[in-house]
């Protein structure tokens, strides 16, 4: 189950999920090994977000031997759908309207016979193009 | 009402203050008449060129209030730096605009309230921009957490049942597509979508809105609601104007843009509130219906020469200018 809270996550916390969505789980060590080394990055970052994840209840982790293993508590696409609910949300509320440029509007719609309308216009166009180039 | 060497500037910038906005106001005022009748000759320009124009006369009060005031401090500047001799005996009886003898704190409890109010609606509408610029900040980054690179660089696709195709941020900006619009469209028209949004990149257009809204305060409230949606239609013709340009076909594009539209239509979510009335797709498809208007560029030595000519006039005038701020603030506040 996704905790409630909005889900604000850097670029290596998923890095860090999306390797255990695919191992199911793993240890410190082994995530290194497979993001860290090739990142440049040392296996205290990875620890550290790996603990900082486990925070925000997006993994569980129990203890083998000394060490811990970490498996997801969340699945890849109920995570998606609650980034692009937040999305969807901020959208609608309009809050950043200028500050997107979307290939058509987000809040505004043309009705149906309008759009019927301008479909006319451009067939007519494209008929009197090719009448043109026949000519 | 000259005041001490010794005492501070407070005066200095209640007058500075006062000036920038009565030269704002005065050239909102010009705009409320000369917008109206210039709009027309506007819509008959290119969009690119019309969004530039846009652009400059939506922060143009803003803008003028602060150039104007800093030329009417140039005299006491001059005298400062040694250019010129120091005027301020002849003043003795009203505001004097100087850095020498900053003049006494206005005392007058009706234009205290006002700068009050005033400091109150700036920022109030800072702090708006501000939190639209986390708003956009925190979209930007769920989408990136949600999205792949496409085979197109720079180009981020994102698993949604939604036609999207957005371009984002303001240092970063980049392009959102769904999976479910790949799907729904041929490559040519893939092509005219990445190609409209590249364009809203390569234009900056996001810093561009950022700016046009956050400087076009001092425009009265109709008239600035006009010349942004203005100014919006403008910034979404110039980038259909480069799809058009980089793929070879109005027609398509026109086309391109209406069935985006329907898809958009059919698969919105329920919590989507839209509006029908604030679209500009109609105007977008019937400027795409017509040849592109074409303009004479001007040559670039043509708009030097004129910045130069305008800087010797604003010169020439400083001392002019530096009176009548004078005068009219004596009358305002004296």
């Amino acid at each position: 189950m996704l905790p409630m809270k909005r889900q604000n996550l850097g670029e290596l916390e998923m890095a860090v999920l999306e390797q255990l969505w695919l191992t199911k789980a793993g240890s410190a060590k082994g995530i290194y090994q497979n993001i860290g080394i090739q990142r440049g990055i040392s296996l205290n970052t990875i620890q550290s977000t790996l603990d900082r994840l486990f925070k925000k209840q997006l993994l569980s982790r129990e203890k083998v031997s000394h060490a811990y293993i970490y498996s997801p508590s969340v699945e890849r696409g109920e995570l998606m759908a609650q980034l692009i609910g937040d999305v969807v949300e901020t959208l609608s509320g309009g809050k950043t309207d200028y500050l997107l440029s979307a290939f058509v509007e987000f809040a505004a719609r043309t009705d149906e016979s309008n759009l019927d309308r301008l479909e006319q216009l451009i067939t007519k166009h494209r008929a009197d193009e090719c009448s043109d180039t026949q000519k | 009402m000259l005041g001490h060497p010794e005492m501070n500037y407070l005066g200095l910038i209640q007058l500075g203050l006062l000036a920038s906005v009565g030269f704002a106001f005065l050239t909102a005022l010009m705009s409320t008449v000369a917008y109206p009748l210039a709009r027309q000759r506007l819509f008959a320009m290119p969009p690119a060129l019309r969004s530039n124009i846009l652009l400059i006369w939506l922060i143009a009060p803003a803008l003028i209030g602060v150039v104007l005031t800093t030329f009417t401090f140039l005299p006491s500047l001059l005298s400062l730096l040694g250019f010129s001799s120091d005027h301020c005996t002849i003043h003795d009886g009203h505001f004097h605009l100087c850095l020498f003898h900053p003049p006494l704190p206005m005392d007058n409890i009706t234009l205290q309230v006002c700068f009050v109010v005033l400091l109150g609606i700036a920022t109030i509408s800072i702090g708006k921009q501000i939190f639209k610029l986390l708003q956009a900040y925190k979209v930007q980054r769920s989408l990136m957490m949600a999205s792949k690179p496409f085979d197109v660089q720079g180009v981020y696709v994102v698993d949604w049942g939604m036609p999207l195709a957005l371009s984002i941020g303001i240092r970063h900006m980049k392009i959102f597509i769904s999976s479910q619009l790949i799907q729904a469209l041929s490559p040519k028209q893939l092509e005219i979508v990445l190609a409209h949004e590249q364009a809203h990149l390569n234009r900056k257009d996001s810093l561009r809105h950022f700016v046009a809204h956050a400087f076009s305060l001092f425009h009265f409230p109709w008239l600035r609601s006009n010349m942004l949606m203005d100014f919006d239609l403008a910034t979404e013709q110039a980038c259909d104007e480069a799809a058009v340009e980089k793929t070879g076909d109005r027609l398509n594009v026109a086309d391109t843009i209406l069935i985006v539209e329907r898809l958009f239509s059919v698969s919105r979510p329920p919590v989507m509130a839209m509006s029908i009335s604030g679209s500009n797709i109609s105007s977008r498809v019937e400027a795409l219906l017509v040849p592109s208007p074409t303009h004479r560029a001007v040559p670039k030595a043509h708009v030097v020469l004129a910045l130069f000519g305008l800087l010797f006039f604003t010169l020439a005038m400083m001392g002019n200018l530096h009176h009548f701020t004078e005068s009219a603030l004596q009358l305002v506040a004296g």
